[in-house]
């Protein structure tokens, strides 16, 4: 008896999903080939890179972001970063249309982004650009901060006047590029508060000193600290990760820039 | 037709015999019991990460454009496969559509759950559950000994295997609703929300190697279900019919359910060069992954869509079984 009724349910089940089942099937090979519905929401994706190649023009400010996660925006919960947000209150006092260009990749050494110089695909970008923003050396001196080895202390000076000399070739590279844009370069932030000892901290303290005396070689360049902005607003200023900055993080570097610009 | 029906409920009758159909509860049960606490676990896991190191309450908004900002910085790589860009790009195309229309996508719920079960286990768990059954449906009948008595029947021989096949058709209808019933209940105990009315974006076209996100349309959590397991259903047919055929031509069980599992394995694996060898794509079990042309995650390649997939998997399907059936009709049975 049970065995009949067992058998009748399964019966009757597999019928009702085969019916099921074909019109299912049908219904999925309708929506993954039905014609564009043109009142359908639009969802262009949304790409911040490599789209103007003009020249600059009177009317037009291109902004220029490249180096690593800081010029990316990273970590910043409104995906923006402070190019956006310094482009924003450029925006205020000008009539010209401000561009972001974003050419940052995310982990990026000083070498990766003296490659991005040389490519030909970013030169036509240099030379449209009126402002530069460059941020690099931070994933370099990162592993010298986490690392308790004293032996590899020892490497950094390598490491740093290999930065330098990067650095250097990236500068020379844009100027054969663009002599007129202004250069600004970020500085490094502490992000690791007083986890790491004094010895460490002078090392970030000369790297950034280094940084700063190669970037004032150029009479249209700038070196913007970072330094002091983070020691004490580390809490407010950092994203989940304790190391990027947050939106309010990437606002006060962007304030900070645009009070350097100012009367430019 | 009462003959045949009759043979039907005969075969139906010798699976349950030998209680494959509680042994596929059992397995079922304890791997959704599995996941589902996994999937639990994570999930409290990144909430309380997320409480902890920003001081506010949860919430999925800035996660997602976090998670957006991300793929978009993938896609400033130079080295990124074309099919990996696409993929990315459909992402970001999703994420974006969520936060528009206000649609959390990271929430639990017994929906979600059950979708995203059949989705990961249409190559490889439900499969194996299929095989389980029509992989010594005819070597099963050689093995015992019993094909002797069922041949000296005044039955023809292709009203056998169609009773057999039609069988297994039946039985993996009966593993397909299991499966979904099992998880429900499962997780619903786990998570404690059905979530049936949950929206959810589907909808893309892959044209001429590019994604079209133009119609992304919102479904609910229960027609995507219906969706999702319909297409489960289609996966189980060909392979019943596959390993059906394969278990005809090697009159052995055992070896008929590890050529299945081989040609399974290869499948998985030959996905990885089908970028390389556009050729990989005919093979029936590279195609198993029907229902990620619903949830949009999925690998682009060229010239493969739902539509391209099912009929390459129609196509083996028909063809194992037209050449199982000649086999069977032309072999002596000598056991």
């Amino acid at each position: 008896m049970i065995k009949k009724l067992m058998l009748k349910i399964i019966t009757i089940v597999g019928i009702i999903v085969i019916i099921t089942a074909i019109i299912g099937i049908i219904t999925s090979i309708y929506i993954t080939t039905r014609p564009t519905d043109k009142t359908a929401v639009k969802n262009k994706i949304t790409k911040e890179t490599i789209k103007t190649t003009e020249k600059p023009k009177n009317n037009v400010y291109n902004i220029l972001s490249m180096g690593d996660s800081i010029a990316n925006g990273t970590g910043d919960e409104t995906g923006r970063g402070f190019a956006d947000y310094y482009a924003d209150s450029y925006k205020k006092d000008t009539k010209q249309t401000v561009n972001v260009n974003n050419i940052a990749v995310n982990g990026d050494v000083s070498d990766g982004l003296s490659q991005i110089v040389r490519n030909k695909e970013t030169s036509p970008i240099i030379q449209s650009s009126n402002l530069i923003f460059i941020s690099i050396g931070g994933n370099e001196i990162k592993q010298f901060a986490t690392s308790d080895d004293i032996s590899s202390l020892a490497g950094i000076k390598t490491v740093e006047n290999h930065y330098l000399s990067n650095l250097g070739n990236v500068l020379k590279k844009i100027r054969s590029e663009n002599s007129k844009c202004t250069i600004v370069f970020i500085g490094l932030y502490n992000p690791f508060g007083d986890d790491i000892t004094q010895d460490k901290l002078e090392l970030l303290d000369d790297w950034n000193y280094e940084t700063q005396k190669l970037v004032s070689d150029d009479s249209n360049a700038v070196y913007i600290p970072t330094y002091d902005l983070f020691k004490y607003n580390m809490k407010k200023y950092l994203t989940i990760d304790n190391f990027h900055p947050n939106s309010e993080g990437y606002r006060a570097i962007a304030r900070r820039i645009g009070e350097t610009l100012k009367n430019k | 037709m009462i003959e045949l029906i009759k043979l039907i409920s005969n075969e139906i009758k010798k699976i349950m015999l030998k209680k494959k159909l509680l042994l596929v509860l059992a397995i079922l049960l304890v791997e959704i019991i599995a996941f589902a606490y996994g999937e639990n676990n994570t999930n409290k896991k990144t909430q309380a990460n997320f409480t902890k190191s920003q001081s506010v309450n949860y919430n999925w908004n800035p996660i997602i454009k976090q998670q957006i900002q991300t793929l978009n910085n993938k896609l400033n790589f130079k080295n990124l496969k074309d099919s990996d860009r696409k993929s990315i790009e459909i992402q970001i195309d999703q994420y974006n559509y969520y936060l528009k229309n206000n649609i959390n996508p990271l929430g639990t719920s017994a929906a979600k759950f059950t979708g995203t079960l059949m989705q990961e286990s249409a190559t490889m768990l439900l499969p194996l559950l299929i095989i389980i059954f029509a992989g010594d449906s005819v070597s099963g009948e050689f093995s015992s000994r019993t094909i002797k008595v069922l041949l000296t029947r005044a039955v023809p021989r292709w009203k056998i295997l169609m009773s057999k096949f039609l069988s297994i058709i039946i039985i993996s209808a009966v593993v397909v609703v299991e499966t979904a019933v099992i998880s429900l209940i499962v997780s619903k105990i786990t998570f404690h929300n059905w979530g049936f009315m949950e929206p959810l974006a589907t909808g893309f076209k892959v044209s001429g190697g590019k994604i079209d996100a133009s119609n992304i349309m919102e479904i609910y959590q229960w027609q995507y279900l219906l969706l999702i397991y319909s297409l489960g259903f289609f996966i189980a047919i060909v392979i019943a019919s596959i390993s059906f055929s394969i278990s005809i031509f090697v009159k052995n069980t055992a070896a008929s359910i590890s050529i299945m599992m081989a040609a399974l394995i290869g499948g998985s694996i030959l996905q990885l060069f089908i970028d390389d060898w556009p050729f990989a794509k005919y093979f029936f079990s590279v195609n198993l992954r029907l229902p990620q042309y619903l949830t949009g995650s999925f690998k682009v390649v060229d010239g493969m869509n739902l539509t391209f997939s099912m009929i390459v998997l129609s196509v083996w399907a028909v063809v194992a079984l037209i050449a199982g059936i000649l086999v069977f009709y032309k072999q002596d049975v000598l056991v």
